[in-house]
């Protein structure tokens, strides 16, 4: 009886089925929750290997195709050197690619000792957003299935402030970038004895973030472009004295008590290959004695303005 | 089993296309490969199995693009799948152009599905302006795509169909 039921009302039963499941979904993970549920863990576990050997092939080819272009070149330029050319050329660039990354892993090594205040576990990322409408764009990092890399730890680079991990499943972790319309980041511009909190956009490519701040200690002082914006460690998961960016220009988009500036991030996320995961902070997180990384005209950091100091 | 197949295509091409396109610099030129896929199968098969292929491409998106919450993209594939089934009769899919049109105005549809359910479920989402932005050239590139993935996709079928006739085992059942 049951059976026949089943079988007469099948294609309603299924059609029901797979229009309510999804908006369950929907429902479920549209609410702000800190823990990854079993079907986005599952989804990860899924999708992640597809995109990371994707990545992989792209980028090999684009390497083989840039190493072609390289040695037609070379042969019409001089036929008898074509071989040594091209042993040279493949070293060369071989060389190059290693030099790169050996740079790279250098200023993280340096970021690492300066800030020996943090335990920090180096993750590589793998992937990046597919979304259509690019409405936040993502990392996918691989974490090697650390234990010691969870939900909500802050990624940094020596270039300054990535995001935070959002999801993990397995190996694989999710970050959501400081750009991204969900983070917050507790920070002060440098120098000018405000704090504030950096909210993401979540716009398309134009990687800004807001400034908005609410108290202002010296009224004389301007906030101007090219004012580093730095954490202050306040939100408990971006380490102290770290940049998230600066200031794209000096007018404000709000005024009033709370004030909004439009920010540029200080990673290009677009170049991003490795990064660290703070995984701890012990002791006193300082501010750095040096200026942090400087675009055009960029201020110095004074420690004597940051948010905690005296007006 | 030809709908595991075009999955499996749909993924590959899900997968290829955002790193392919990312180092093109046109990120913001990419097809809606899913929607295609739902579109193709809801014209194809029986509406039971389109309906599922269509979840199971957007599920596979919602892996992919885990910055809308989970089930948004499966329930656009499953409405596009039937959509196409209503369709199916009444348009000549196999014909370029006719596909090519149903594919924009699909797209556009799916648009605003996609802002409607962000708007009911998605609290934080704030980018209407973008997506609306985006729409038309999303339809557009969607529009030129689609000729060229359903000849994928009747290839991979053809070629599919006669390894299964000629009794070679395609996939490991």
């Amino acid at each position: 009886m049951f059976r026949e039921l089943l079988l007469r009302y099948r294609q309603t039963l299924v059609l029901t089925l797979v229009l309510a499941l999804p908006v369950g979904s929907m429902y479920w993970h549209g609410k702000e929750r800190k823990d990854t549920s079993l079907v986005e863990k599952f989804l990860l576990v899924l999708t992640a290997p597809g995109q990371r050997l994707t990545y992989g092939v792209v980028q090999g080819v684009r390497d083989m195709a840039r190493s072609y272009v390289l040695l037609v070149d070379t042969e019409a330029r001089n036929q008898e050197l074509e071989q040594q050319n091209r042993i040279l050329l493949g070293a060369a660039l071989e060389k190059r690619t290693l030099e790169d990354e050996l740079q790279r892993v250098k200023q993280l090594c340096e970021f690492k000792s300066q800030r020996d205040d943090l335990q920090t576990v180096p993750a590589r990322v793998v992937g990046r957003d597919v979304s259509q409408f690019f409405q936040v764009m993502r990392l996918q990092l691989d974490v090697q299935g650390n234990s010691a890399v969870h939900e909500g730890q802050a990624v940094i680079t020596h270039d300054g402030v990535v995001g935070r991990i959002d999801k993990i499943a397995g190996s694989y972790a999710d970050v959501m970038l400081v750009t991204d319309a969900r983070s917050q980041v507790h920070a002060t511009i440098a120098g000018k004895g405000v704090i504030g909190s950096v909210q993401g956009h979540g716009k398309k490519n134009e990687f800004t973030v807001q400034f908005v701040y609410l108290d202002r200690a010296d009224h004389t002082v301007a906030v101007q472009a090219a004012d580093a914006v730095l954490t202050t460690g306040h939100d408990h998961v971006f380490p102290a004295g770290l940049e998230v960016g600066h200031v794209a220009e000096g007018k404000a988009l709000q005024t009033g008590p709370y004030q909004e500036f439009q920010m540029v991030p200080a990673v290009t996320f677009a170049t991003l290959e490795e990064v660290l995961i703070v995984t701890g902070q012990g002791g006193s997180a300082p501010l750095p004695a040096e200026p942090p990384p400087t675009t055009k005209g960029k201020k110095a950091v004074d420690p004597a303005n940051t948010p905690d100091s005296p007006p | 089993m030809k709908e595991l197949v075009w999955i499996l295509v749909s993924y590959a091409l899900l997968a290829i296309e955002s790193p392919l396109l990312g180092h093109l610099d046109s990120q913001f030129y990419a097809p809606d490969i899913a929607l295609l896929t739902a579109l193709y199968a809801g014209s194809r098969t029986p509406m039971l199995r389109a309906v599922a292929t269509a979840f199971a491409i957007g599920l596979i998106k919602d892996g992919l693009a885990t910055s809308v919450p989970i089930g948004l993209n499966t329930e656009i594939a499953v409405l596009i799948a039937l959509t196409a089934q209503l369709l199916e009769r009444r348009v000549d899919l196999r014909s370029p152009v006719p596909l090519m049109a149903t594919a924009a105005a699909l797209s556009l549809l799916s648009t605003g599905v996609f802002l409607a359910l962000e708007a009911i479920f998605h609290r934080s989402f704030n980018s209407y302006g973008d997506v609306l932005r985006m729409a038309l050239p999303l339809a557009l590139i969607t529009m030129l795509v689609a000729p060229v993935q359903f000849a994928l996709l009747n290839r991979v079928t053809r070629r599919f169909e006669a390894r299964e006739r000629a009794g070679a085992i395609f996939l490991r059942r």
